[in-house]
């Protein structure tokens, strides 16, 4: 465990060392700014437009949670699935480009421990990115009365998915020594996993109206993280789900940690 | 390896991961052609055996210095050792999507089922298919409703949503018209092969409609025409209500809808799973044999002999009879009623200082209300104050657990309180 901690704070100092973090801490306030005072405009607008006409069983349905803030995180898990490959490609193609995979090979160290560090390294990066989203709906709770755990629990769901693609971000980076090869490969397993697979499912389906519901269907409509999304977002932690994203981190960690430690047999 | 036998590889591994996506496309989608499968598949594999014979040299020595065999026996673990923990976390994810749990954190829990609702799928004896036909962008509110359902009893509750269009066979089949399907439909079918269809989307409908399935609808309860009696059937005059703001028009009433008539009562009664008609006795030698409950609406004309002799036989043999009379009518019933006054009860031990709903305005005798021609009071003290339609709401409301101490002329027997008790109480 010493060991993990210890390359995951190498690694995550490391990230902080190159303008990438910067960059992507910038992008992501910026767009979690907009997107948040768009949510807020689009709200207040709506808001009017149900005064305006009188439709007060409407305005009595509307509030922050619903109106606001799962439609704020709702955008943000996606602006995740954009950005996180720029953090996630040089976890160990940096080390397999630079040529300090040997060193970390050859040393006392397991496998495990170097999967974990940089994938510990990944979370705690993205925990800051949660953090800093989570600020623009805190600020709410000043003006406003929104629920609390509704809002924690969409919080929790944005870096539940966060994590999760770190996990596919760390396998991807383990396959290549190329960081833009390991950026492609990360932004184009997340592009399937995240939000392809529910339309692969939806357009193989059109027409034939047999087997929507099949069970081939539902396995690819679990395997998709959208699918996992927006009962959390609402409110509703289910048990299911948290284990999804635990499933699904851990699997890409044993494709890392294979792939990894393939180096010393090939 | 070249980088030529690299890249035939890459592209080779590529191909053979579309042969793979195709083919399990084919299992979803069944007219995919099998062509694009076959041809991905021999791509992939003619492009890696390339890369083989172009990397045979480097195959050949690594056999040779031992290199292979080595690679060989450790890959093999390691890639067995993967293998084998994804299929542990297959396994896990499969326990865990199976036996979840569900914590609704929102403060009001509107994921939450009722009570009511959970109790009713808890004791479901069968299976319930329950079938949404439903546009793909209009069905998610409708769908996390119907997937609580699923959810709580996913033993017995079986959830499909079908769009529409996918399936003209299976909407001609079931005779679901087109204006029902631009609103949705949702069907609820028990294994036994009864059915009913939804339009209205709410827990309490959802509900109500499972309830009145499952429940045995052998129980009917008649009001009593003939008399002048105040009616259930609608009449010319009797219109939809007018609909809200953004809502699409609600459907005409069953039942009456004017301020003088019990057609809300009705209502209510068949959303408790009753069935309900009008009887008029005259033209019958009996009250029918499945009349849980006969209601005599406030008559204003006198009976004949027969259809008195005809609700004494009636009640002889245990039937319930809710009896509202205005004093002021000109009216034989109090001969019946009179006849069925019983002997008092033992006062029943009450736990608490609260009202026993299930009592009558007697405490000595509970259930049972007190005849106006036993204890005379007042005309006055007797007379309708809201009406009957104002009355059974408030009834109805309360579940019918029984009369309240200030509604005049209720007679009920020991049947009618047995009936309060089975009733459940309405979903929320």
């Amino acid at each position: 465990m010493r060991h993990t901690l210890t390359i995951a704070s190498r690694e995550l100092r490391s990230l902080f060392l190159s303008p990438v973090a910067y960059v992507v801490l910038t992008l992501w306030s910026v767009i979690a700014g907009t997107f948040f005072l768009v949510s807020l405009l689009t709200f207040h607008e709506r808001q009017l437009q149900l005064q305006q006409f009188q439709m007060l069983e409407q305005i009595e349905t509307m509030n922050l949670n619903d109106n606001l803030i799962e439609p704020f995180i709702g955008s943000m898990w996606v602006i995740v699935l954009f950005l996180l490959p720029a953090v996630t490609m040089g976890l160990v193609a940096s080390e397999k480009a630079n040529g300090t995979d040997e060193l970390l090979l050859t040393s006392p160290i397991t496998i495990w421990d170097i999967v974990l560090g940089k994938f510990l390294a990944g979370v705690e990066f993205v925990t800051i990115l949660t953090a800093i989203a989570g600020f623009f709906p805190a600020l709410l709770f000043h003006y406003g009365e929104p629920e609390l755990g509704k809002t924690l629990a969409g919080m929790l769901c944005l870096w539940l998915v966060s994590v999760t693609y770190v996990a596919v971000g760390v396998f991807a980076s383990s396959v290549t020594r190329n960081q833009l090869v390991a950026f492609i490969f990360t932004f184009v397993l997340l592009l399937i996993l995240g939000m392809m697979l529910p339309f692969i499912v939806d357009i193989s389906m059109s027409g034939s109206g047999v087997a929507a519901d099949s069970k081939v269907a539902e396995v690819v409509r679990w395997m998709a993280t959208g699918s996992h999304v927006d009962r959390m977002l609402q409110g509703l932690i289910d048990t299911g789900d948290l284990a999804y994203y635990a499933v699904a981190s851990a699997i890409f960690l044993v494709l890392s940690k294979t792939v990894i430690e393939s180096a010393r047999w090939r | 390896m070249t980088g030529t036998a690299l890249l035939l590889a890459g592209l080779g591994g590529v191909a053979l991961a579309f042969g793979l996506l195709t083919a399990l496309l084919a299992v979803l989608q069944p007219f995919s052609d099998p062509i694009w499968i076959v041809g991905n598949l021999a791509v992939g594999l003619v492009l890696l055996a390339a890369s083989v014979f172009m990397s045979l040299d480097t195959l050949r020595e690594r056999v040779q210095t031992g290199a292979s065999r080595r690679a060989g026996r450790y890959g093999t673990s390691a890639v067995l050792g993967a293998v084998f923990s994804i299929a542990i976390l297959g396994f896990v994810a499969f326990l865990s999507a199976r036996h979840a749990h569900r914590f609704d954190v929102s403060e009001s829990q509107v994921h939450t089922l009722s009570e009511q609702t959970k109790g009713l799928l808890a004791k479901l004896d069968q299976d319930v298919a329950i079938t949404a036909f439903f546009a793909e962008s209009e069905a998610p509110p409708v769908r996390d409703l119907l997937d609580r359902y699923a959810f709580e009893n996913r033993e017995r509750v079986e959830l499909t949503f079908v769009e529409p269009n996918d399936a003209p066979g299976m909407i001609e089949e079931l005779g679901l018209g087109t204006e029902d399907l631009a609103r949705g439909v949702v069907r609820i079918a028990l294994a036994s092969g009864e059915a009913t269809t939804l339009t209205e989307f709410t827990e309490s409908a959802v509900t109500n409609a499972l309830q009145k399935l499952v429940k045995s609808k052998d129980k009917t309860i008649y009001f009593l025409t003939g008399h002048n009696e105040r009616t259930i059937e609608p009449g010319p005059d009797d219109q939809a209500e007018p609909p809200m703001p953004g809502h699409p028009p609600a459907p005409k009433s069953a039942h009456a809808t004017g301020p003088d008539s019990f057609g809300r009562a009705a209502d209510a009664l068949v959303n408790e799973t009753y069935e309900v008609a009008s009887l008029l006795l005259a033209t019958q030698s009996d009250v029918p044999e499945d009349a849980a409950a006969v209601v005599i609406a406030g008559p204003t004309r006198p009976f004949l002999d027969g259809e008195l002799a005809a609700l004494a036989r009636y009640v002889e043999r245990g039937g319930a009879l809710f009896v509202a009379v205005d004093p002021r009518a000109q009216t034989n019933v109090y001969p019946l009623l009179q006849g069925l006054r019983r002997r008092p009860r033992r006062r029943r031990r009450r736990r608490s200082g609260a009202r026993d709903l299930r009592s009558g305005d007697d405490p000595a005798r509970p259930g049972i209300r007190r005849d106006p021609r036993d204890h005379p009071r007042p005309a006055r003290a007797h007379a309708l104050p809201d009406g009957p339609q104002r009355r059974a709401r408030t009834r109805l409301g309360r579940g019918l657990h029984g009369p309240r101490p200030h509604e005049p002329g209720l007679v009920g027997g020991a049947r009618s309180r047995c009936l309060a008790r089975e009733r459940p109480r309405r979903a929320r």
